[in-house]
């Protein structure tokens, strides 16, 4: 199973682990880019000033290399050196760690340092003037770096002491006459151990290893800690929406102060939550409600049938028991129908047969159905709708609707009033009003006026009534594009409102 | 033996009342909470049978009321609710039972009968009365062992003198246990009643079970 923290944590670690490397080699590179390049710049600053020391003057070319004077390029006899330690003198100053050789451009030697014996440096076959760096084996075996550089010797006024070459240790050439003194180069070679050249960068780049490594070790551990604690509120809500069962339904997710990117979750959990609990709950009570509207007509079948199967001898009795077992099975039938009907406009499998419906005349045919029952309660109707106004619709769905109304208005108005019907038309909306006056309902009980099997006073008037009536309306509505909502004006009128789709 | 009976569903009356009708006992009937705690209070009645969920009052409203006045007649709760608290409620405010709809038929004669006897004080169903055995489960009389047949109102008539063994039991008595408030009967009825109770229970020579205190009533030693 994935997880987000490790995978947070992994792609944390991974990316800075990445860019500590990349960091760390682009420092390496630079390092020792510098480091070399100070290195190269020191080497490059011994091979000028050995330039200085060489001159040519008429046709003699003098090297005045003092190597007393220049310990680095003597020969390493294994004499100790006087003066400061060798860790703290410059990293080629060592007796016998510098060399040098001077060539003609032909690559002839012209001279050399005594720290390279026998062996001479050597030189590239490039004639550049600007100056060449490279690496390469010193005779002593050890790593070195040189720098080769083209150069004209400058010119030194001539004494007026007459210089004989063989004999003056300066004079390191003589020139033939003829020589184009002023196109006359020579290639001086300069080099150095990289000994503590390659020591510091090994240094730098271990330190550099180690910091890097500490680092990320640092970094994980903060990291790590970083996504537990930021994660805290995720395993909170993971504690407590395992605790969440079937029988806790009641219980709600979150904390008083949930960060932001949790507080849709959270309210998107608990909405549900509540949804499936109150789901569950109207469930529970439906089937409470369907239980209970079936236990008395099933006592009834039950009762009459034990009696009359005891006593079978009683024409009278068995005659009666039949025709309440008629009115049982009617009773069930109609329990059986209304909840049909509700679940098949749930389900969208209720059919619609659109046709021009009088409503006028609707109303007056569901007013006529309830004729007894108005006569008897001396209900009056009052129905103001225009007999002309039509309406596209499915005929009988829609005469559902008003019947149920129509039957609920019948019902519960009290004794002697008016039930009124009329059409308003409102900006944008056509409405149908149902009104009656009411003893004995509350506006609080408004919002169970759709609840299946709700009824406020269930045993009082028709026991034929389940509690259904508005629910199958409202669903039928619905179905029709219709909306059914109820209100209690003035605390005793209830009005049924209707509007019509468009 | 005087039932009275509220229940708001017309049809189970009238197969309750019928059933119990034919078993011997005098049955009232009532369909509504306030006309039934009215029969309650001003009627004699050996057991009520209760609905809860009745018009005009509910039935542990009235059962409230009647043991407020005092009224310790049986009370056998009859309804649809069948939740353990429903249970508790009603066993709590004073009813001596409950069942829950849909029930039998035999399961509630039993009880009935049950807690009639408990009314009597008379815990064995079996009742012995000089040469005669009552069993009030079975509705069964036997005469030195062998069985006697007699009607439903008969066998009603004898039980509820065997249960007032004793006492005198007058007349208007007999008549009020016996009959329901709908049906009119006169005390004549009650003599005809005793008259073939007497032919059917006495051999010759043989003094009655049921003797005539007269001017009081009746009685079974």
């Amino acid at each position: 199973m994935k997880s987000i923290r490790r995978q947070l944590t992994v792609r944390v670690l991974t990316g800075t682990f990445l860019l500590l490397v990349i960091a760390s080699a682009f420092f390496c590179v630079i390092m020792r880019a510098q480091v070399v390049r100070e290195f190269d710049r020191v080497l490059k600053a011994r091979a000028r000033s050995l330039i200085a020391l060489t001159s040519r003057e008429q046709n003699l070319i003098e090297i005045d290399i003092d190597e007393d004077a220049m310990p680095a390029y003597a020969a390493d006899d294994g004499a100790e050196e006087d003066g400061e330690p060798e860790d703290e003198r410059g990293f080629d100053d060592r007796k016998g760690s510098g060399f040098y050789t001077v060539f003609r451009t032909d690559g002839t030697v012209v001279k050399k340092s005594s720290s390279l014996g026998a062996a001479a440096l050597p030189c590239d076959a490039v004639r550049v003037q600007a100056p060449l760096f490279r690496n390469i084996k010193l005779p002593d075996g050890e790593k070195g770096r040189l720098v080769q550089i083209v150069f004209t010797p400058p010119v030194d006024e001539p004494d007026d002491e007459e210089k004989d070459p063989a004999s003056d240790e300066d004079v390191a050439l003589v020139l033939p006459e003829g020589t184009d003194f002023e196109a006359f180069r020579l290639i001086l070679v300069v080099a150095g151990s990289r000994e503590r050249l390659d020591a510091l960068l090994q240094l730098t780049y271990i330190t550099l290893f180690v910091l890097t490594a500490l680092l990320l070790a640092g970094i994980g551990m903060v990291v790590f800690g970083a996504v537990k604690q930021g994660f805290r509120p995720i395993d909170e809500l993971n504690a407590q929406i395992e605790c969440i069962g079937p029988d806790r339904l009641e219980a709600r997710i979150g904390t008083d102060a949930p960060p932001t990117e949790l507080v849709a979750i959270q309210s998107a959990i608990n909405h549900l939550l509540e949804r499936v609990q109150n789901g569950l709950l109207r469930e529970r009570r439906f089937s409470n409600n369907v239980a209970h509207e079936l236990r008395t007509p099933v006592a009834e079948l039950r009762t009459a049938c034990e009696v009359g199967e005891r006593w079978p001898d009683d024409p009278a009795q068995t005659r009666r028991f039949f025709g309440d077992i008629k009115e049982i099975a009617l009773h069930m039938e109609h329990i059986a129908s209304s909840l049909l009907t509700l679940a098949r406009c749930e389900n969208g499998t209720a059919t619609v047969d659109p046709v021009t419906v009088g409503i006028a005349d609707m109303m007056e045919a569901c007013f006529r159905r309830n004729q007894a029952a108005m006569a008897a309660k001396k209900l009056t109707c009052e129905i103001a709708v225009d007999p002309e106004q039509r309406m596209t619709t499915d005929k009988d769905h829609f005469r559902m609707i008003i019947q149920n109304l129509v039957d609920n208005a019948v019902t519960y108005s009290a004794v002697g009033t008016t039930i009124t019907g009329r059409v308003v038309k409102t900006p944008g909306a056509t409405e149908i009003l149902i009104e009656n006056q009411v003893k004995d309902i509350s506006p609080a009980d408004m919002q169970h006026m759709f609840e299946r099997f709700w009824q406020k006073n269930p045993y009082e008037g028709d026991s034929g009534h389940l509690g259904l009536g508005l629910s199958i309306a409202k669903a039928i509505a619905e179905v029709l594009g219709m909306d059914i909502r109820v209100g209690l004006k003035d605390g005793s009128t209830f009005e049924a409102c209707i509007t019509l789709p468009g | 033996m005087k039932l009275l009976i509220i229940e708001d569903s017309a049809r189970l009356l009238r197969s309750l009342g019928s059933g119990l009708g034919k078993m011997g006992y005098a049955v009232d009937l009532v369909a509504d909470g306030r006309e039934g705690l009215d029969y309650a209070r001003f009627g004699d009645y050996d057991l009520i049978i209760l609905d809860l969920l009745l018009p005009g009052m509910d039935g542990l409203t009235i059962l409230r009321k009647l043991r407020a006045m005092g009224r310790q007649t049986h009370i056998l709760i009859l309804s649809a609710k069948d939740q353990v608290e429903d249970r508790i409620r009603g066993l709590e405010l004073g009813a001596d039972d409950y069942m829950v709809k849909p029930f039998s038929f035999d399961e509630l004669c039993a009880r009935i009968n049950t807690l009639l006897r408990r009314r009597y004080e008379a815990r064995n169903p079996e009742m012995a009365v000089g040469p005669l055995t009552l069993n009030t489960a079975s509705r069964q009389v036997l005469r030195h062992g062998e069985p006697v047949h007699l009607t439903p109102a008969e066998y009603a008539t004898l039980e509820y003198l065997a249960l007032n063994r004793g006492r005198v039991v007058s007349k208007e008595q007999l008549l009020e246990a016996m009959h329901n408030s709908d049906t009119y009967a006169g005390e004549n009825l009650v003599e005809v009643m005793v008259c073939s109770l007497r032919k059917k229970l006495t051999a010759k020579g043989e003094d009655p079970v049921i003797q005539t205190r007269r001017g009081y009533g009746y009685i079974v030693e």
